[in-house]
């Protein structure tokens, strides 16, 4: 192994956690996945740990997304009858509305844009993001700098139409 | 040199350029007030998207980050899902439903004529009569489209647990669950729970009628309190044996789950209420009633909990489950994740 496992633990554990998050929407299951890679990692012994790290973590993350999707066919499924709209958050609701909004506007991205940004804000180089995305390295400037217009961009569509939609 | 491309204003910004193209990058910038004012632009977006992506990062959970030794090689390990395991036995429980729920044995459909009758047993303690091994059987998504129109809050009669288990030899009970394992999940994997652990009750197939019914999941419904809760509130506190005789044999209980309360109401078509608190904002209510009593108290216990903001309705064979608390979108979700 080049590079200290461990070391590299301490100063990526939060980074792939906050890398997850996005991915799963869940603190714990985030640090679980990060957890159960770099358990993969310390069997694995890979030449490269923190590409392979994040490699990792995002396809554990998108089997973790295919189950979220099944379970929501289940969910639709045993709804006896038509819920209700979501309530009108309240004061204290507003946090989570507003983490909400992010993430819907995450959620509009190519997963393509979506993936190099959470890279990027994850602290990996565009070398980094290169190898793992498949991309050029020139592209990924251009990548992600439609990456964030588009989040922005989204967050402010999505912030008007409620607005709008709450008169 | 010819004005800077949005790509390399963000390389630029974001420092991944070589040295080289980033001192061109500055020496055009310098003289172009164009491209000045969109390196402006672009710096104001990504601290745009910065603050946002910040608005999504974890929360604190609380738990330290385990030693890297901690999370050595152990073969086979599971991702730590125990807080949801008592969910798991409910979600099964659930997906149990769907079967109890579905049309009665109708010839050229194996697994699905086969299946409802093993799958009652996980949902079924005492007596344990004809045990069945079911390990295998968790997925129950197959009977769900059929059922898909029966939702409804009303008992009804058409119910595979009207079959008698009993009058079913071993032998093809087994051959059931063994046509049913193809479609269950590779043991092992991390997200699935053992149905050794499901959700005990009586023997739903020995009854001689089974009106399945709905599970009230109320996800979220923090200080909201559903009405049955109000009217089970007013029946007494009964000891243990009081509600097995008022049931005829035992009651409903979850493996794990620690019995908060057992109550009953009176009269004739009396049903028998079991507590359960998981945790200290969850509670799982167990209602019971006497094998072929009238099931119309229960339905009409339902009733009120349509008003809830939401609500996934379902009854386990005769016992109807509610779930209130502040089981959040993922939990719940997870919860539903373990039902197939």
């Amino acid at each position: 192994m080049a590079e200290d496992l461990a070391a590299i633990y301490r100063s990526t554990y939060r980074a792939l956690v906050r890398f997850l998050y996005r991915k799963v929407w869940d603190a714990e299951r985030a640090e679980d996945l990060a957890q159960e890679a770099f358990a993969r990692a310390v069997v694995h012994k890979p030449e490269n740990p923190r590409g392979w790290l994040f490699v990792v973590a995002a396809n554990m993350a998108r089997d973790d997304a295919r189950r979220a999707l099944r379970e929501r066919a289940h969910l639709t499924l045993l709804r006896s009858e038509p819920a209700p709209l979501a309530p009108a958050p309240d004061e204290a609701l507003a946090g989570e509305e507003e983490q909400g909004r992010v993430r819907r506007a995450l959620e509009q991205l190519t997963p393509r844009d979506r993936e190099v940004l959470l890279l990027w804000d994850a602290g990996r180089s565009y070398d980094d993001i290169a190898s793992h995305t498949g991309l050029a390295r020139s592209a990924i400037g251009t990548t992600l700098a439609r990456a964030r217009r588009r989040l922005v961009e989204a967050y402010e569509a999505g912030s008007e139409g409620e607005h709008v939609a709450r008169g | 040199m010819s004005h800077v491309d949005e790509g390399t204003l963000h390389a630029y910004l974001d420092g991944q350029l070589s040295g080289v193209e980033a001192e061109r990058v500055r020496a055009h910038v310098g003289g172009c007030a164009a491209c000045h004012a969109r390196l402006d632009e672009e710096r104001a977006l990504i601290e745009r998207a910065n603050r946002l992506l910040e608005r999504v990062a974890p929360s604190d959970t609380g738990r330290p980050m385990p030693a890297l030794e901690a999370l050595a090689p152990r073969s086979g390990r599971r991702l730590p899902y125990l807080p949801l395991a008592w969910a798991a036995t409910i979600a099964l429980a659930i997906g149990l439903g769907w079967y109890l729920r579905g049309p009665g044995p109708r010839p050229g459909e194996a697994v699905a004529t086969a299946s409802p009758i093993p799958s009652a047993a996980p949902v079924a303690a005492a007596p344990p009569a004809a045990p069945t091994n079911l390990a295998a059987r968790t997925d129950q998504s197959r009977a769900v489209p059929e059922s898909r129109g029966q939702l409804d809050a009303t008992p009804t009669a058409q119910s595979a647990g009207e079959v008698d288990r009993a009058a079913i030899p071993p032998a093809e009970t087994a051959l059931a669950a063994n046509r049913a394992a193809p479609v269950a999940p590779a043991p092992g994997n991390e997200s699935r729970q053992s149905p050794a652990a499901v959700a005990a009750a009586n023997p739903v197939g020995a009854r001689d009628e089974v009106a399945a019914k709905a599970v009230v999941v109320n996800p979220g419904a923090q200080g909201q309190v559903m009405v049955s809760d109000e009217v089970a509130a007013t029946w007494p506190d009964v000891p243990l044996d009081s509600a097995r005789a008022l049931l005829g044999g035992a009651f409903a209980t979850i493996p794990g789950l620690p019995i908060g309360r057992v109550q009953a109401s009176a009269g004739p078509q009396a049903m028998v209420l079991v507590t359960l608190t998981p945790d200290s904002r969850t509670t799982i209510r167990l209602y019971e009633q006497r094998a072929g009593a009238d099931r119309g108290n229960m339905a009409r216990l339902a009733a009120p909990a349509r008003t809830t903001t939401q609500r996934l309705a379902r009854y386990v064979g005769s016992l109807r489950v509610e779930i209130t608390g502040t089981v959040n979108a993922d939990s719940l979700s997870r919860l539903l994740e373990r039902a197939q």
